[in-house]
């Protein structure tokens, strides 16, 4: 029971399906899973529905509306809304068949006259909303009254003349019934500005402007961007887009009608909509576009062709409305909850039974109150102090929350400074041998402060993105701790690819393998990836031989040792396969052995909940986080053990005074100075026995 | 078919049976630190119960034994019991201890007496006494499947044993007022009724002639002992808080088993009268200290909490002891010389508040 357990924990892509809903471009696959059921469904009813000739009708059509379709997207992504479209159609079409037929107008000249009337038109809606702030429904709404007047007026007046001539022009016919490669000329230019619309959105400054104001106003306001030209230029945009649609349109049927675009708006508007742009701004694409008008257009014609009375079909593009607006609303509004429940994915983790750790049971590992005497330093001046360091002079130096390197002065260290101001919380910390200060910075990645003039630098933030995970894991999201080998390479943990730095409990309700260690070569300045799905790795220390490194790999409660090096290069040993609690840094004690920092403590029903992946799974849907399960990160301790594995003694604080909560310990120069991640207090502790000149990282004189 | 219909809905919107929502700490429920800043009137490991006779004189039970207590808090006189006391009370003259042997009369009229069982069935989880009508003592019989001290495997397996009993000592008989009880911690004379607390149903119910009606529901917490208040109204004190993790574990059937088969009781994920001593017991992540400090709201194992009620059971007001306190864990409030006394399990501790303090009306 247990392995089939284990092998369904292992091989069942839990976390795949929480992180491909979380991709952006999951919005997009919901239109086109309709899409392809739309053609299913009609390509089983309708008569030739596959035929080439019906397929060039439809892009012929779907290339004019989905024109239109990109302004109202553009107009809708900047927060508003344009109803005047059908009524700037119908004028942009009446205006360029005047200008060819009856003014004998070239070609492009008159294209070009047209698409600045279209502008001027939208600019009109762009001044009232952009500038004047009117509602963008209502203005549009009267300007779709107002464009419509004119429209009657100039069709009433010029209808007559347009029928009676016959241009002409070559492009002119070229652009209406032409095709190239078997695709229709209007086809092609509909793809063309597809791609360059989608870049304009994506990739460049004014896209992403638009992007923001719909997106938050206020914010776009208060980062500086001209909110209001931005809005209004929407509009103009539109009233290009449905230029150009009117021009393909009068180009390929060469006449003008009094109902020419007669409630186009709401084919628009339904298209847009169901391919999934938000009528609260901010979202879109040029994919959502194109996929909404396919389908609008598919279902209209396919309805049409199975002689549904027209009635029937504007029903059926409300219903899609409706049924678009109400879906788009639920997702939208339940995102962030369905995103989160499904992302955390639990695995099975059965950890081996428990050492002993009460004070009679006689184990290394028994409880004492050693600690309980320690002296404080910085008590109240640092917060989260996960690891610290002294130099060769003996001054002290810890990260804090704020993002910020502090450094106490030897003898007393009652006095600090801020020795470099990093922005993310610093986490393990090693010098290397000229006195440079390499830190892992959470959320950032690993970072030196240069001894000579304090400078930051980024060493590295990025390693190789792995082949078969669905999110993009080459950032670094949680490099923990550090050491360097004997050449200079530097060896760090990154704790987990899923979770940022204020959300690492999480992944301990996970308890897979979610982190990796990484090395950074300076002398080359490469990355790469070292060893993968490791548990929570944290603690990294050099073992003597120069070779290989101890790791803690802390839901997994093990240490194990990995050689980067000689003979062994590559293999990996547990050393202590049962630790009694979550291992976190590791460095090394004066007498050859090492440190290890106990940051919390198992718990018997922790443990349990650790073989119970689908406990864990509905605990983190049914409750909020407060109320999950947690490991008991309260009380830790410091354990020593030698390289084989074997514990020699502990260090605990019983009465949780002083120091309780422990993440890093660093043996220096006769005292143990102790650092903790939700403390605000460094430990400092006198060891008995040990060598008054040690230091970890020797620093040469340079 | 549709029950299992139903039940995936539940599951899907967390509604019905999959719904753990606990009532919040509002209204006249509202955190104070009143319990947690009161004297210390007494300390004793192993405090249970206390009981006042009709001289005013104060006795407590503590383990094995059971203390008379002078005005300056001070042990007067101690009377040895045959196992540890779960339960005590001056009933119509009688000084009555429960333990897992049943009762013993240790005063009065009736001294010497030892009922071991009624009926054949040996009574071991008797966890309160309180005067009943016409020379009756009350009991309330936590389970019938387990002993006083397993409470916390009653609640995870869903004990529907809880009794009340009214025994006569005149004639040795005994008389079921109510059973079927979800664990009974608590009994009272109410009006021509009784009052009864069916702790794992959150409730305090009302027994009226062999009827049984929910006078207060929806209890933040599991309530234990009833006493009478001066003024009308009683004193209600709550052993121990619902959690939502609890209520969610609740409905983890395998998990739950799992649990109690393999995992040690006092580290189950199950209500405590103190906590946060041993680091083997579940931790919940709002419990994580931040900067040495844990926080008050961070959901709670044990918690320290006493209710007034008013004549017709309504809350009137409430003291706490907090997460993070000490003074966790009150199984017994009982008025004593203008004072209350709140007897806090979870630390041994007998604390006296001032009467008048507490009354926002007085």
């Amino acid at each position: 029971m247990d392995t089939i357990k284990k092998l369904r924990y292992r091989y069942w892509p839990d976390r795949a399906i929480g992180e491909l809903l979380a991709k952006q471009w999951m919005e997009t696959a919901v239109p086109l899973l309709v899409l392809v059921v739309v053609v299913a469904a009609f390509a089983s009813v309708v008569d030739n529905f596959l035929a080439f000739s019906s397929i060039s009708v439809l892009l012929r059509e779907a290339s004019e509306i989905g024109f239109i379709v990109f302004g109202m997207a553009l107009v809708l992504i900047v927060g508003g809304i344009d109803l005047s479209v059908g009524s700037m159609y119908a004028i942009c079409n009446v205006v360029v068949l005047y200008l060819i037929h009856v003014q004998e107008w070239a070609a492009l000249p008159a294209m070009g006259a047209t698409l600045l009337c279209g502008a001027l038109m939208g600019a009109v809606n762009g001044v009232l909303i952009g500038y004047l702030k009117l509602r963008a429904f209502l203005t549009t709404l009267v300007t779709l009254i107002v464009f419509r007047a004119i429209f009657n007026l100039i069709q009433f007046n010029w209808a007559v003349e347009i029928a009676s001539t016959i241009p002409d022009s070559d492009l002119w016919d070229e652009l209406g019934n032409d095709t190239f490669l078997a695709l229709p000329i209007s086809t092609w230019i509909f793809i063309v500005v597809a791609i360059l619309f989608h870049i304009f959105l994506t990739r460049m400054r004014g896209g992403w402007h638009i992007m923001a104001v719909g997106g938050s106003r206020r914010s776009a306001y208060n980062s500086g961007l001209p909110v209001n030209r931005i809005a209004a230029s929407a509009y103009v945009a539109s009233g290009v887009f449905t230029a150009v649609a009117a021009i393909l349109f009068a180009a390929r049927v060469d006449s003008s009608s009094a109902d020419t675009g007669m409630g186009i708006e709401i084919v628009v508007l339904a298209a847009a909509l169901l391919g999934g742009i938000r009528l609260g701004g901010g979202k879109g694409s040029v994919a959502k576009a194109v996929l909404g008008t396919l389908i609008v257009l598919i279902v209209t014609n396919s309805l049409r062709g199975l002689s549904v009375p027209a009635g029937y079909i504007r029903m059926t593009l409300a219903f899609i409305m409706i049924a678009a607006v109400t879906l788009d609303i639920r997702w939208f509004k339940n995102r962030g909850k369905a995103l989160r429940e499904l992302y955390v994915s639990p695995g099975y983790l059965p950890l081996p039974g428990a050492p002993a750790t009460s004070k009679a049971s006689g184990s290394p590992y028994a409880v004492n109150n050693k600690l309980g005497q320690t002296e404080l330093i910085g008590l109240g001046m640092v917060e989260s102090p996960e690891d610290v360091i002294l130099d060769e002079h003996d001054h002290l130096y810890c990260g804090t929350r704020h993002g910020d390197i502090m450094r106490f002065f030897a003898p007393d260290y009652q006095r600090m400074e801020l020795y470099a101001h990093i922005g993310g919380q610093p986490l393990g910390m090693a010098f290397n041998k000229v006195g440079d200060l390499y830190v892992c910075v959470g959320g950032m990645g690993l970072y030196c402060i240069r001894r000579k003039d304090r400078a930051v630098e980024k060493a590295t933030d990025e390693t190789g993105r792995s082949l078969l995970s669905v999110v993009d894991d080459s950032r670094l999201r949680l490099a923990d701790d550090l050491d360097i080998a004997p050449d200079g390479r530097i060896f760090f943990s990154e704790a987990t690819v899923r979770y940022e730095m204020h959300e690492w409990p999480i992944d301990s309700l996970e308890g897979r393998g979610n982190g990796r260690i990484i090395c950074y070569d300076p002398a080359t300045g490469r990355t790469h990836t070292a060893l993968k799905n490791l548990v929570f790795p944290n603690g990294i220390c050099m073992a003597s031989d120069g070779q290989s490194l101890l790791f803690a790999e802390s839901w997994a409660c093990r240490i194990s040792r990995y050689w980067f090096d000689g003979p062994r290069k590559g293999q990996v040993e547990v050393v202590i396969p049962d630790l009694p609690g979550y291992p976190d840094n590791i460095n090394r004690a004066s007498d050859g052995n090492y440190w290890i920092a106990i940051m919390g403590m198992r718990s018997p029903s922790f443990d349990l909940a650790m073989r119970s992946p689908a406990f864990r799974r509905r605990m983190v849907k049914r409750l909020g986080q407060d109320e999950w399960l947690a490991p008991n990160i309260n009380v830790g301790c410091v354990i020593k053990c030698d390289e084989s594995g074997r514990v020699l003694e502990s260090y605990w604080d019983r009465s949780g005074e002083n120091h309780p909560m422990i993440t890093s310990m660093r043996e220096h120069r006769g005292y143990l100075y102790l650092g903790g991640i939700s403390n605000n207090r460094i430990g400092r502790y006198r060891l008995d026995h040990a060598d008054p000149d040690f230091m970890q990282h020797p620093i040469e004189q340079v | 078919m549709l029950k299992t219909l139903k039940r995936a809905r539940d599951r899907f919107f967390g509604t019905g049976e999959a719904d753990t929502s606990v009532p919040v700490l509002d209204g006249a429920l509202k955190p104070n630190n009143l319990l947690e800043t009161a004297e210390v009137f007494f300390e004793r490991p192993g405090l249970e119960d206390l009981a006042i006779d009709a001289h005013g004189q104060l006795y407590v039970a503590a383990g094995p034994e059971v203390l008379l207590i002078g005005a300056d808090g001070r042990v007067q006189d101690t009377i040895g019991l045959q196992a540890r006391a779960q339960a005590l009370a001056v009933c119509h003259g009688n000084l009555v201890a429960a333990t897992s042997q049943g009762l013993q009369f240790l005063a009065g009229p009736q001294v010497g007496r030892h009922v071991q069982s009624f009926g054949g069935h040996p009574i071991q989880c008797i966890n309160a006494l309180s005067e009943g009508p016409d020379g009756t003592l009350l009991l309330s019989e936590g389970s019938h499947a387990v002993p006083c001290d397993e409470w916390t495997a009653d609640l995870l397996t869903h004990g529907r044993s809880g009794r009340v009993l009214a025994y006569d000592p005149r004639d040795d008989s005994c008389r079921v007022l109510a059973q079927g009880l979800a664990y009974c911690f608590g009994v009272c004379m109410h009006e021509d009724g009784v009052l009864a607390s069916e702790s794992w149903a959150h409730r305090v119910q009302v027994l009226r002639d062999g009827r049984m009606q929910a006078g207060l529901s929806e209890i933040p917490g599991y309530p234990g002992r009833i006493a009478p208040a001066s003024g009308g109204g009683y004193w209600l004190s709550i052993f121990a808080p619902r959690s939502q993790l609890l209520e969610f574990v609740l409905r983890e059937d395998v998990f739950r088993k799992e649990m109690m088969s393999t995992v040690e009781p006092r580290y189950w994920i199950a209500p405590a009268f103190s906590s946060g001593q041993d680091f083997l017991e579940p931790l919940q992540q709002g419990s994580v200290r931040q900067m040495g400090i844990l926080k008050p709201w961070a959901p709670p194992r044990s918690y320290g909490l006493v209710l007034r009620l008013s004549a017709d059971l309504a809350p009137l007001f409430s003291m706490h002891s907090r997460v993070g306190g000490v003074h966790h864990g009150i199984v017994a409030a009982q008025e004593y010389a203008g004072s209350l006394l709140a007897l806090s399990k979870g630390s041994g501790r007998l604390l006296r508040l001032p009467l008048f303090e507490q009354n926002p009306q007085a």
